[in-house]
């Protein structure tokens, strides 16, 4: 009988453990939906926002209670009011997730966003600390960590954090950009700019790197290399991604057309453009009715070089919104790049029906009758565009060439000129000014033009000089004595390897057209020039 | 045999299950009343929906619109009052950029207000003020052109004014072109030669200056150029150093963020100083005003910044707001922080509760337009200590960029005209002009 109490008795203990761990496991659960729930702020009054909005935060709300030991749905709330500027409701949020998850990163990096939007810098720098001891790879936390720290004047540390980044991650570029660019703002700069030169060598062709090492040699009085980084600087186009992926992803989420707008403006700047049309198909989704939008996404795709997929797009826009005159004159202009012109010319002519003082609408006119050849109704055409708005310099520019095609070369030169009083860097009008003054014999004009295009132009050299004027000036046998004139400007300007360059090409096209006199003519001023140069060789 | 009750081993060894049954037994329920006591302190399910009500404002305006009706999006850039026609009553004139035309909104009889449109067209017009240019005795009317609204750094401002003939009719007069975009012309006799000359803020873009133009009679000028730098905002004139002589205070953002004054030395000779600097590159600068706030006579400079063009307005930059420049003096300026505001522009002054002493008025220009709460025009009263309290004045309309303070109704209530700016979406509580009663 003793033997047959015991198993009972450990049978009832092992019961009572068992229902014990039970209760724990269940309170705990309660617990987390508890914290959970706590995380769902009260819906705030969203009837401006689109329609969509308020559902995407009513379900998101609703999924937390129906699935309440899931993460995801409280994730996604925070998401969302995080990426709708709905900054204490998307703390709430965060705040319940990182009780939930205190070793997920991401949710105190995303409170960290909030607090440094907020401006709360302590919090915020507290906020990235704990994330980067969760997560001491994390690039993004120690960059933004680093600014706010320097913001603060706490030097020493925010350099530690560039430290660190580098550390973390020794083979990436941006980081060690950023380290390089902190040193020369707050260190020692010839060092940065030492070291800024080993990264470029390692890693050539990121616009932001060359540029900046342009700077630093012309802080240092170096202008030949300054020069140097500022060509490579406007002819490369590699990108220097700053990802933040988990702010970034949050754009997908916003509902507000200006933002994603904006938002995709900086990603064409950065030569995303995927990114940008990611943003801004949303945005249109959002607001189909909203011309800009349509008009930005027509631009994407033109840099990334499918005019056609731009054309399609502006179909689109024009049937969806048929009201709107710069959405015809783009797709007109679209038409011109796509060696369409008569088309341009019928859609453009065809919505002047409607709008006849769209200034915008008479210049894209204008540009395509230039193009299939009808110079005179092309310079009509940019007048009007003129008329309208005299703020239309492109408008200045072509009539100048619509101008010069007709022989009108005082008045083209008029046009050039007031293109130039409104933009005195425009480097097409610029280019259209000197070939005229060369044409013409006009040596003290063609300087000017001349040595303010190279002044300009990011390829500083012969070449590039002949590149801008070649649309302006062909060479052929008609011009050479103009060419002759280019050479002569650039060799009394001291330019000698420029004005070797141009007679030596002049030489070269002469014997190739056959022309003996004229080759004689380049063979001639080259050895002037080469004389040039040993006189200011031997006077040193 | 043992008695099984009084053997104290086997007892033992009878009573240690039971003592550890009871233990778990404890345990069970002390969770047990855990649970309950979690269950209990359960909050209420959350509420789905609920609606924020805004904090009611010890002030009260009522809106009236006034003014042509928009034909599509207002664009709106400045208000501004004053008697144009000088008949005694106070009109508002208006710059409108989706027309690019100068509005008159008369005001004949008292509370009645009808808007004409004055002289030409005048591209992106972004300030309007009145000035006797030519001396005839008829106020003329003074644009700043920027060209464009949106950025550019062509040359493509210019200085506009509409040249009062008389007889409600007005000629337009370029008295600057090809230049950066202008943003402020003020007419005002700077060289005491008895001819107005004009105070010319340009914001450009990437270049900008900041120039007067010597009167020379018959609608001549000489330029004078002061600064070469991007972003100037506003140009406001008045005596600030009480030398008899108006000095030129300017407000310049872009990467700059600084408040300049140049003191009127005579003879057309002005000298720069840096009143104010924010290290904040991103400080968003967007308007300043003149007006003596402490009573001591000197005057001093109310200052906002709340400019979210370029920015997208991502969210309420923590720093946008009111300041003031306190006038010490000499040239001198202490630096006082009002208040937070997002979006913050065009500050002004007028004493909004009659209690004697100067209050401001600031208006949001940059908010978010989709949040109910969001506030668009405040009030900031002064307690007479230059203490001010932030005051909600109205939560729509939306996007407002100009806010002007005057006597319009004759009986020392200041009223209050806004300006809507709306060139970016969402397009939603709208307006052109609007009037502002205390209630």
């Amino acid at each position: 009988m003793v033997g047959r109490r015991k198993p009972i008795h450990w049978i009832a203990i092992g019961a009572i453990v068992a229902l014990t761990a039970v209760a724990f496991g269940s309170w705990q659960t309660h617990e987390r939906r508890l914290i959970a729930r706590a995380g769902i702020p009260p819906v705030p009054d969203l009837s401006r926002w689109p329609a969509g909005f308020a559902r995407e935060v009513q379900r998101a709300s609703e999924a937390v209670l129906s699935e309440p030991d899931s993460i995801e749905p409280l994730a996604r709330l925070a998401a969302v009011y995080h990426a709708n500027v709905y900054n204490a409701e998307a703390a709430q949020a965060l705040d319940a997730l990182h009780r939930l998850e205190p070793k997920n990163p991401r949710w105190v990096y995303l409170l960290a966003d909030l607090r440094l939007r907020a401006g709360e810098s302590d919090a915020a720098t507290q906020a990235l600390r704990e994330t980067l001891e969760l997560d001491p790879g994390n690039l993004p936390a120690w960059f933004r960590l680093a600014r706010e720290l320097a913001t603060r004047g706490e030097i020493d540390a925010a350099r530690a954090c560039y430290a660190r980044a580098v550390e973390a991650a020794p083979q990436d570029v941006l980081a060690a950009y950023f380290q390089i660019a902190f040193e020369a703002a707050h260190g020692d700069r010839s060092e940065a700019r030492h070291r800024l030169t080993e990264l470029v060598q390692a890693n050539p062709g990121f616009p932001q790197l060359h540029a900046s090492l342009a700077e630093l040699h012309f802080q240092s009085g170096d202008l030949e290399h300054a020069g140097q980084e500022r060509l490579l600087a406007a002819t490369t186009d590699r990108e220097l991604k700053q990802p933040d992926p988990w702010v970034d992803e949050l754009a997908g989420l916003s509902y507000d057309i200006h933002r994603l707008s904006v938002l995709a403006d900086e990603a064409i700047r950065a030569r995303r453009l995927g990114v940008a049309e990611k943003l801004l198909t949303r945005a249109i989704l959002i607001a189909p009715f909203e011309a800009s939008l349509w008009g930005q996404l027509e631009s994407v795709h033109r840099r990334a070089g499918r005019p056609e997929h731009a054309l399609r797009w502006s179909e689109v826009a024009v049937a969806l919104i048929p009201d709107d005159p710069g959405l015809h004159a783009e797709q007109s202009a679209l038409l011109c790049e796509l060696g369409r012109p008569q088309e341009a010319i019928e859609r453009a002519q065809s919505a002047l029906q409607r709008w006849p003082e769209n200034a915008g609408l008479h210049e894209v006119l204008g540009v395509a009758l230039g193009i299939t050849g009808q110079p005179e109704a092309a310079a009509a055409a940019l007048r009007e565009a003129i008329r309208l708005d005299p703020t239309r310099v492109d408008a200045l520019f072509n009539l100048g060439i619509s101008l010069h095609e007709l022989g009108q070369h005082e008045a083209a030169r008029a046009a050039a000129q007031q293109a130039l009083s409104i933009r005195p860097d425009y480097l097409d009008a610029l280019a259209l000014l000197a070939s005229l003054a060369l044409k013409s014999a006009d040596s003290a004009a063609a300087e000017s033009a001349v040595i303010r295009i190279l002044t300009l132009s990011p390829r500083a050299d012969a070449r590039g000089l002949v590149a801008t004027l070649a649309p302006y000036l062909r060479f052929e046998p008609e011009n050479a004595d103009a060419y002759l004139l280019l050479g002569e400007v650039l060799r009394d300007a001291g330019r000698l390897a420029e004005a070797r360059a141009i007679f030596q090409q002049g030489l070269l096209m002469s014997r190739q057209n056959g022309r003996a006199d004229q080759a004689a003519r380049f063979r001639q001023a080259l050895e002037r020039s080469r004389d040039t140069n040993r006189n200011l060789s031997g006077s040193r | 045999m043992e008695n099984r009750n009084t053997d104290p081993v086997r007892n033992a060894r009878a009573s240690r299950p039971a003592r550890l049954t009871v233990a778990a037994l404890l345990t069970v329920t002390a969770f047990g009343i855990l649970l309950c006591v979690s269950l209990w302190k359960t909050p209420p399910p959350p509420v789905l929906s609920e609606e924020r009500v805004p904090s009611a404002p010890t002030l009260s305006y009522r809106p009236e619109a006034i003014g042509l009706a928009p034909a599509g999006r207002p664009i709106v850039t400045h208000v501004a009052i004053g008697d144009l026609d000088q008949d005694g009553l106070l009109d508002v004139l208006v710059t409108d950029a989706a027309t690019n035309r100068v509005g008159w909104i008369r005001q004949f009889p008292r509370g009645v207000f009808t808007e004409f449109t004055i002289g030409d067209p005048v591209r992106a017009p972004a300030h309007v003020s009145l000035a006797d240019v030519d001396q005839d005795g008829r106020m003329d009317v003074l644009v700043a052109s920027m060209g464009v609204l949106d950025p550019n750094n062509d040359r493509i401002g210019q200085v506009v004014a509409l040249e009062n003939l008389g007889n409600d009719r007005f000629r337009n007069r370029i008295l600057l072109e090809n230049t950066a975009r202008v943003t402020d012309v003020r007419g005002v006799d700077l060289n005491a030669d008895g001819r107005t000359d004009l105070a010319v803020g340009q914001f450009g873009y990437s270049e900008g200056e900041i120039r007067w133009l010597e009167g020379l009679g018959e609608w001549k000028f000489r330029d004078h150029l002061l600064l070469e730098r991007s972003g100037t905002i506003m140009t406001p004139v008045a005596d600030y150093d009480r030398d008899g002589k108006p000095d030129i205070a300017a407000l310049v953002s872009q990467e700059w963020e600084e408040v300049h004054l140049f003191r009127n030395l005579g003879g057309g000779e002005f000298r720069d100083s840096v009143l104010w600097k924010s290290d904040n590159e991103a400080w968003n600068s967007s308007g300043i005003d003149s007006c003596d706030v402490n009573g001591d006579t000197m005057p001093d400079l109310i200052y906002s910044n709340g400019d979210g063009f370029e920015t997208g307005f991502a969210g309420p930059a923590p720093w946008h707001g009111l300041q003031w420049l306190e006038n010490l003096g000499a040239g001198r300026f202490r630096y006082h922080r009002i208040g937070d505001m997002p979006g913050c522009y065009s500050p002004t002054c007028a004493d909004l509760d009659g209690d004697g002493d100067v209050d401001i008025v600031t208006v949001s220009a940059f908010n978010q337009v989709n949040d109910a709460s969001s506030v668009w025009m405040t009030a900031w009263l002064n307690d007479g200590r230059q203490n001010f309290s932030e005051v909600p004045l109205a939560h729509e309309p939306t996007r407002l960029i100009s806010v002007a303070a005057g006597d319009l109704d004759g009986n020392g209530v200041p009223v209050l005209v806004t300006g809507g700016l709306h060139a970016t979406p969402p397009y939603i509580l709208m307006s052109r002009v609007t009037l502002w009663r205390r209630q």
